[in-house]
């Protein structure tokens, strides 16, 4: 089934409101849709036999810091049934107050098996919290790590455990040109 | 040895002979120094050729080994990451005295092409004391015979048995 076909059935099932199908940019189509939508629209999606999303292929997290601060996780689906591909965005806004209470989405862990690890890694690197995970913890960084590295406004901290992060050469010489 | 046999034991006598035993300790040291495998990245691949038949230091007295209980050398050859600086850490205290280390690639030395990021270590000098750097983004396996060889007459020239010389 072509995207277009996919984008029509996705409408029958959960409505068209709040939907953005978003087509005019470089690369692959994807879809947005609001975060409340996605654990009933992903049930379906794995579901429906017309479209039998069977494969979880990716799932990352995106900081833009442009005009105002989001956070997104794209879901790239794949039916192994019918050879045909899908993705799909959540994007999440990022107050500057308590981020950590509105970056919550559901987890597709139970859905897509796949995505336990997945989602774990996007908390490591964004801090995006995935509510009914059932093992949720960081998956590459140490448990006592403060942070999360890829997000934008990042400031690495002067030492972990005692080990200093700085070389010393370049604190004074090349501070100025690397910053 | 003929020194030895002529002279009352005195303290000339113990000098002597004390010297020599201490080069002979060291050419038995520099001719094993068993190194501990610790490949952490692409420079582990180097370090397999090192010790593979091409450049073959096993003629040179050194063969890897898997364990610190059994290793004289530890050859961090690879990118250490703040997560792992703890078990570098813990395998270097495991080691039994005298123990060497060898920082193998422009990661182990300073962080090399990582440095800026946030999660290697600039460097294993902040974890264990270095004896040979080696440079190289990987160094090629005559670089690290060539290490291996500034190590051993790095042993050469220390006095084992004599607290100060």
């Amino acid at each position: 089934m072509e995207a277009q076909g996919i984008l029509e059935r996705i409408k029958r099932i959960i409505g068209d409101a709040d939907l953005v199908w978003v087509d005019d940019q470089p690369g692959d189509s994807y879809l947005v849709i609001p975060k409340e939508k996605l654990r009933r629209l992903a049930i379906y999606l794995k579901g429906d036999p017309h479209l039998a999303f069977d494969t979880l292929m990716c799932l990352s997290g995106v900081h833009n810091m442009g005009e105002h601060d989001e956070m997104e996780v794209v879901y790239h689906l794949y039916s192994l049934r019918h050879r045909h591909q899908f993705i799909l965005k959540v994007t999440l806004d990022r107050p500057a107050f308590f981020p950590h209470f509105y970056l919550r989405v559901d987890s597709v862990s139970g859905i897509w098996p796949a995505a336990a690890w997945m989602e774990r890694e996007a908390y490591d690197m964004f801090g995006i919290h995935f509510v009914g995970h059932n093992d949720f913890r960081r998956l590459l960084l140490p448990t006592d790590w403060e942070g999360h590295p890829l997000q934008k406004d990042y400031r690495e901290s002067d030492a972990y455990r005692g080990i200093g992060t700085t070389r010393e050469e370049i604190k004074g010489v090349l501070a100025e040109e690397i910053g | 040895m003929v020194y030895l046999y002529n002279k009352m034991p005195s303290e000339g006598f113990f000098g002597a002979a004390f010297t020599t035993v201490d080069r002979a300790l060291n050419w038995f040291r520099l001719s094993s120094v068993w190194y501990l495998l610790f490949g952490l990245a692409c420079c582990g691949i180097e370090l397999m050729q090192t010790g593979g038949p091409r450049t073959d230091i096993d003629r040179i007295g050194s063969v890897p080994r898997p364990t610190p209980r059994q290793a004289d050398l530890m050859i961090v050859a690879g990118t250490l990451t703040y997560k792992m600086a703890s078990r570098l850490r813990l395998l270097y205290d495991q080691m039994a005295e005298p123990k060497y280390v060898i920082a193998m690639g422009s990661c182990a030395n300073c962080g090399g092409l990582f440095q800026l990021s946030y999660s290697v270590v600039k460097g294993v000098d902040k974890i264990v004391p270095v004896d040979v750097y080696v440079p190289g983004c990987p160094p090629r396996p005559e670089a690290l015979t060539e290490g291996i060889l500034k190590l051993q007459e790095k042993i050469r020239t220390e006095r084992f048995l004599v607290k100060s010389p």
